[in-house]
């Protein structure tokens, strides 16, 4: 399996880890410009636990497939400068908007019943509530664009 | 391993709805909605993708139904208590996005159900009833053979998810 480069379940899953890198990234950032006691900060923290959690499990899950997964990179660009608590919001629904269409991309490409597709159908819906949660207004289909 | 990068993080390319509909409704024209469309569609209209007898086809009959039941029960919960009208309307246009989605627009038709009890409560048989519906078309998604199908409905499935958070929120200020 291992041998097959272009597997597209293997490649979705390293894309996915790749955006939980960046995701936890963006969170160590939000965390740091919210005041400690805001109650944003509880939210943060939270994202920041469910995203390390999602990139620890897709790391174990690329060594059972016997591939090596990506690493994460010592820095990102971040798509908007984060100031405040406001810009900090802003960056998280930015984040889970894209890891919504990372999870739905994972669904798509994986077969029916393999784990990977049960694990991108929670991650999305864990991702579009999130985003809610972070001010995000709610759409009829997180993580599709719409035509 | 190809490097992370912004453009990687912030560029993936999302699939678009249009083209999830086409893929369940095969090459048959999208069927007119109003009245007299049928609850259930005939298998051999949807059946073009993944073949005459596929699970998938079932899957996009029993969203249909509990989509037409959530939205009688909206219509129920706005005609009995009015002052709901503006929370709930943006979650009833999300059920008849996905029903158009699906190849089956909105039926006009259907009555409103009947809403007992107080507001509190209808919320409440609202929010289970949006729960159920977003573990149903999540356990379907799982199963699906056609991944674009499967795609969709996990997006309803989280669309659902939403609602429920929505409605906890109502719930909560008791508004």
């Amino acid at each position: 399996m291992s041998s097959d480069e272009t597997d597209p379940l293997v490649q979705q899953v390293q894309d996915v880890l790749a955006g939980e890198h960046a995701a936890l990234y963006a969170y160590s950032v939000i965390g740091a410009r919210l005041d400690p006691v805001a109650p944003e900060t509880r939210r943060a923290v939270q994202g920041y636990d469910v995203h390390r959690r999602r990139r620890d499990a897709l790391v174990h899950r690329l060594r059972d497939l016997g591939e090596q997964p990506v690493v994460a990179e010592p820095g990102y660009a971040l798509p908007l400068p984060v100031r405040d608590a406001t810009s900090a919001a802003a960056l998280a629904r930015q984040v889970e908007d894209r890891c919504a269409v990372l999870y739905a991309a994972l669904v798509a490409t994986t077969p029916a019943s393999s784990p990977e597709r049960s694990f991108g159908s929670t991650g999305l819906a864990d991702a579009a509530t999130r985003a809610l949660g972070w001010g995000a207004p709610p759409t009829a289909f997180p993580g599709v664009q719409q035509a | 391993m190809s490097p992370l990068s912004r453009r990687a993080f912030l560029g993936v390319a999302g699939s678009v709805v249009g083209a999830v509909a086409i893929g369940c409704d095969g090459s048959s024209p999208q069927r007119p909605g109003g009245a007299g469309d049928p609850a259930v569609p005939p298998p051999e209209a949807r059946s073009e993708p993944t073949g005459a007898g596929s699970p998938d086809v079932g899957m996009i009959a029993s969203a249909v139904v509990s989509h037409r039941a959530l939205q009688a029960s909206y219509r129920g919960l706005t005609r009995a208590h009015p002052s709901t009208r503006p929370d709930v309307e943006v979650l009833v246009d999300h059920l008849g996005e996905h029903l158009s989605a699906l190849g089956h627009p909105v039926s006009p038709t259907d009555p409103p159900s009947r809403t007992e009890g107080n507001q509190t409560r209808a919320l409440a048989r609202l929010r289970a009833a949006e729960a159920t519906a977003g573990a149903d078309r999540a356990a379907a998604s799982l199963v699906a053979e056609s991944g674009d199908l499967a795609r969709v409905l996990a997006s309803v499935a989280a669309c659902h998810a939403q609602h429920v958070a929505l409605l906890d929120d109502l719930l909560e200020t008791g508004r």
